[in-house]
């Protein structure tokens, strides 16, 4: 249950308390209403999209990618996420991210990520123009969210025995560990034509591998968005 | 006599960074490029410098170092020249994966 009056508290497993990587800065994230539900509806929109794709053979011409840059404040107890912005996406088209991606991700993670639809690279021009504006209301860059979508059920036929979740891939926990932003959002879409439903959870490195934090979501964001808690 | 070469800059650090920096979000540190004032930044936060550049000294490809708006890596990298009053900004990079792997159980 929640501890916070309005929200409902998601997850309570494996605290991210490795004071090396982050100090003092707490293991519990709270999503205020608007961030929220402003990423709740982008990332809906992408799933829909990728369902209005799909040919009379169920292969999808759109696959479905929302992300975003979440700001917000670092407090005693939490980190409260109040804004987000929206970034483009350089993956396939900043050379030195394809290097990079050519470079590094290819060789651990497989020939699947030379796809430059796989994956997402804030353009960092945008990052910055947005962190300083975010500055003049008294936020910071806390991390990201992306959106995962149920793979096995929309992707197409011969991808269908894989799949994604709200939890973070193992490129995910790469680029995690190599950015340490102490927030990093997974936004898991599923429900295919009955209707989009919505499972977050949040990550951050750890000396290992990703360690989950407490995630708060308003429980107002159950009267517009089907919303499924990640745990129980 | 004054070393003009050299100014106070303002280093803006991100939250990625929270543990290494004692919880401070800037600091100002002296320096007549940006190099020099990573170094100076690398001694007032022990094992920061390490997450800028690799052990050869360049900047590594997950962090974006900007001095003002301008991102060092189109002007003269790690010599791009300082001035007084300068805010160098460290940005770590914002990406992440989703090809779908083998189910995580849980």
């Amino acid at each position: 249950m929640s501890e916070t009056t309005g929200t409902e508290r998601a997850t309570t497993d494996g605290r991210a308390d490795d004071a090396g990587l982050f100090g003092d800065l707490p293991a519990s994230v709270r999503f205020e209403f608007d961030a929220a539900s402003r990423f709740a509806r982008d990332a809906a929109r992408q799933y829909q999209m990728c369902l209005d794709s799909r040919d009379s053979d169920g292969l999808p011409a759109h696959r479905p990618n929302a992300w975003a840059l979440l700001f917000g404040q670092p407090g005693h107890t939490e980190l409260t996420i109040s804004g987000i912005e929206f970034v483009p996406n350089v993956r396939g088209s900043d050379k030195t991210v394809i290097a990079e991606f050519e470079a590094a991700i290819v060789p651990r993670f497989g020939e699947a990520y030379r796809n430059p639809e796989r994956g997402f690279w804030c353009d960092e021009r945008a990052v910055l123009a947005a962190i300083m504006r975010q500055a003049e209301n008294g936020l910071e860059l806390l991390g990201s969210v992306h959106s995962h979508p149920d793979w096995h059920e929309v992707g197409p036929p011969h991808e269908r025995h894989l799949r994604l979740s709200e939890h973070p891939t193992r490129m995910d926990e790469y680029l995690f560990q190599q950015s340490r932003w102490p927030v990093n959002v997974i936004w898991y879409v599923s429900g295919g034509d009955a209707g989009a439903i919505h499972r977050v959870a949040a990550w951050r490195a750890g000396p290992r591998q990703c360690e989950r934090l407490d995630l708060a979501m308003p429980a107002a964001l159950h009267d517009e968005f089907d919303m499924a808690s990640a745990r129980s | 006599m004054p070393d003009d070469s050299h100014g106070v800059v303002t280093v803006r650090l991100p939250a990625a960074f929270h543990g290494l920096s004692g919880g401070r979000r800037q600091l100002p540190i002296e320096g007549g490029t940006v190099g020099e004032v990573l170094a100076g930044l690398g001694q007032a936060c022990p094992g920061l410098l390490e997450r800028l550049v690799d052990q050869e000294g360049a900047m590594k490809r997950y962090v974006n170092i900007y001095r003002n708006d301008n991102d060092i890596r189109v002007l003269d990298g790690l010599e791009t020249k300082v001035e007084q009053q300068d805010v160098i900004w460290i940005v770590p990079a914002v990406a992440g994966g989703s090809r779908p792997d083998p189910v995580w159980e849980s």
